[in-house]
C-alpha cells in the first residue's frame, strides 16, 4: 500500500523539483491573533486558522502531498508579531523519500516577537531508508517571548521492517535570542550514529522537546514524568528546557510529549491544554 | 655553524613543549573531575569493559568532538590571528550553546574559568576590551595556543588527545579497567586522531555540531545520579 502510494506520487524525471516556500505573518488585532499575511509557492499550504480556545490562532501546515524527495527545497517562515499567540501543527507525518543522490533541504524559521507565544507541535517526520536530508529549525526569540516546540524523527519504517542503513539526515534545532545562540543542537543521523551506544543505540525514533523560558520547577515536573523511560533525559540550561527521548515508534513519544505540554501549559502559557482537533482524526 | 642549528631546533621545539603543558593532566583545571556522562553509562551497563569503553569514547570523538570542538577551535584560531574580536565572542557563545546539558555546560565554563586563571599567571590575558564574562574551555585554550605559536592543527590534535586521555582515565576508575587496558585504548584510538583533525578542517559553518542523543541523555540523568564520583 505504502509502496504503491510512493510510486504514484513519484515525480517524473525532468519534471523539476519542489522549490516550496511558505511565509506566514501573525498579528494581534484587538486582543486576538490573526493570520494577516500568507504567501506560498509550490506545494506548501496552510488551512484556514481555527480558534478553539478564544484568541489563540491554531494553524495547520500541510506538507507537500506525499512527501519530499532529493533536490526539493522547502522554506517555511513563521513570523509571530508582537503579543501574538500561535499554535502550529501538521495534520500528518512529514515524509522524506529515498534520495536520487540529491539533498532534500527543509528550513524552518520561527520568529517570536516581544510578548508572543509560539507553540510548534508538528507530527513526526519519517525518513525513508536512503533519504538524504537536511532539516533545520531555527527559533528567534525576543524580549518576553515564549516558545514550546518539538521534533520527532522516525528513521526508516519499523512497521515495514525497514531500517535506515543508507542515507543521512541532519536534524538541527537552533534557538537564538537577540542574535545570541542559546541552543545549537545538530544531530547527524546515519547508520553509524544510529548503531552507536552513545548515539541512538539502534532506536528507530529520536525526539527532542524544547521550552523557553523554563524554570527549575518545570525541570522537576518533567523529570518525574519521564523518569520511568530509561532512554530519556531532561535538562535546563540558558533557561532552555530540553527533553530528549528515544523510542521504537512515534505514538508513545507523542503521548509523553503531549502530557508534558499539558503539564507545563497552565504555567507557561496560562492555558489548559487544548488538543488540536486534527490529532484525533 | 653547529651552534646555530641547535639554536634553530630549540626555537621550533618550544611550541611543542608549550602544547605538552597545555594538554597535561597536571594542568590545574580540574579535568579529572568530569566523566561527561560516562559515569551514567557505566551505571546503566551501557559501558562495561574495555571493548565497550573504547567504542563509547571513539564514537564521541568521531561524531561529536570532530564536528563541534574541532571546527570551533579552528575558527577561534583564525579569529585570534585576524584579531576579529566579534568572531571570538560569537564562537565562544556558540560552543556554550552546543553544550547539551546543564552539567556539560557548567563543566565547560568552570574549566574555561580555571584555564583563564592559569594563563593569567603566565601573563597570557585577553588582549581586547570585550572579554567575555563566561568562557568555554576552548576559548582560553586557543588564546594560549595563539600566544605560544602552536599551529592550528597541532592545537586541535592536542585538544583531542587531552580529551581522550581524560575519558580513558575516567573509564579506568569507573569500570574499572587496568593500566594495560587503558594504554591499549589510548594507543588504538589515537591512531585515528590525525584523520579526525583533517576532517575538522572540512566542516562548513552551518554544519558545526554533532549531538549524540544517548550521550546527552546520559549526562541529563547523571545530573541527578544518586551516588557519583564525577561532576559530569
Amino acid at each position: 500500500m505504502v509502496v504503491a502510494l510512493e510510486k504514484v506520487l513519484e515525480k517524473p524525471a525532468g519534471f523539476g523539483r519542489w522549490q516550496g516556500a511558505l511565509s506566514l505573518v501573525f498579528e494581534n488585532r484587538g486582543g486576538k491573533t490573526y493570520l494577516t499575511h500568507r504567501s506560498h509557492q509550490g506545494p506548501l499550504l496552510v488551512q484556514r486558522p481555527f480558534y478553539p480556545e478564544g484568541p489563540v490562532c491554531h494553524i495547520y501546515l500541510i506538507h507537500p502531498p506525499g512527501g519530499v524527495v532529493g533536490g526539493d527545497q522547502l522554506t517555511i517562515a513563521i513570523d509571530c508579531c508582537v503579543d501574538t499567540d500561535v499554535l502550529v501543527t501538521t495534520p500528518a507525518a512529514g515524509k522524506f523519500y529515498r534520495s536520487n543522490g540529491q539533498l532534500a533541504d527543509q528550513h524552518v524559521l520561527l520568529k517570536v516577537a516581544e510578548g508572543s507565544v509560539l507553540e510548534y507541535l508538528p507530527q513526526e517526520t519519517i525518513m525513508f531508508d536512503g533519504a538524504v536530508v537536511k532539516m533545520n529549525t531555527r527559533v528567534e526569540l525576543n524580549e518576553n517571548s515564549r516558545f514550546f516546540g518539538w521534533e520527532m524523527v522516525s528513521l526508516g519504517r519499523p512497521a515495514c521492517h525497514e531500517g535506515f542503513s543508507h542515507g543521512q539526515a541532519t536534524v538541527a534545532i537552533e534557538v537564538f535570542k537577540h542574535d545570541q545562540p542559546l541552543l545549537i543542537d545538530r544531530m547527524v543521523l546515519n547508520e553509524q550514529t544510529i548503531k552507536a551506544s552513545s548515539g541512538l543505540a539502534n532506536h528507530a525514533l529520536v525526539a527532542t522537546l524544547v521550552v523557553y523560558p523554563a524554570t527549575k520547577a518545570h525541570l522537576d515536573k518533567v523529570r518525574m514524568m519521564i523518569d520511568e523511560h530509561r532512554f530519556s533525559g531532561v535538562t535546563l540550561r540558558n533557561e532552555v528546557l530540553i527533553v530528549r527521548l528515544l523510542a521504537e515508534q512515534a505514538e508513545p513519544v507523542k503521548t509523553v510529549f503531549t502530557a508534558i505540554w499539558a503539564a507545563l501549559r497552565p504555567d507557561f502559557n496560562q492555558r489548559q491544554s487544548c488538543l488540536p482537533r486534527i490529532w484525533s482524526t | 655553524m653547529g651552534l646555530s642549528i641547535i639554536h634553530m631546533s630549540t626555537e621550533s621545539l618550544l611550541p611543542l613543549l608549550r602544547l605538552f603543558q597545555l594538554v597535561s593532566p597536571s594542568l590545574p583545571v580540574g579535568a579529572y573531575s568530569y566523566s561527561q556522562g560516562l559515569e551514567w553509562a557505566v551505571e546503566e551497563a551501557w559501558v562495561t569493559n574495555e571493548e565497550t569503553a573504547s567504542g563509547w569514547i571513539e564514537e564521541l570523538l568521531r561524531h561529536a568532538l570532530v564536528k563541534t570542538e574541532g571546527p570551533v577551535l579552528i575558527r577561534l584560531s583564525q579569529s585570534w590571528q585576524a584579531g576579529d574580536t566579534d568572531a571570538l565572542v560569537f564562537w565562544n557563545q556558540f560552543i556554550l550553546a552546543t553544550r547539551e546539558t546543564s552539567e556539560l555546560q557548567n563543566e565547560d565554563q568552570c574549566m574555561g574559568r580555571a584555564l583563564a586563571k592559569v594563563l593569567e599567571g603566565l601573563d597570557v590575558t585577553w588582549p581586547y576590551q570585550n572579554e567575555p564574562a563566561v568562557m568555554a574551555f576552548v576559548t582560553p585554550y586557543s588564546l594560549a595556543a595563539f600566544n605560544w605559536g602552536i599551529s592550528t592543527d597541532k592545537m586541535v590534535t592536542g585538544y583531542f588527545w587531552g580529551w581522550l586521555e581524560n575519558q580513558v582515565l575516567a573509564a579506568m576508575k569507573l569500570i574499572p579497567l587496568g593500566q594495560q587496558a587503558g594504554q591499549r585504548i589510548l594507543f588504538n584510538l589515537s591512531q585515528s586522531i590525525p584523520g579526525y583533525v583533517e576532517a575538522a578542517f572540512e566542516i562548513d559553518d552551518n554544519a558545526i555540531g554533532g549531538s549524540m542523543p544517548l550521550w546527552a541523555i546520559a549526562s541529563s540523568r547523571h545530573e541527578i545520579q544518586y551516588s557519583r564520583l564525577f561532576r559530569s
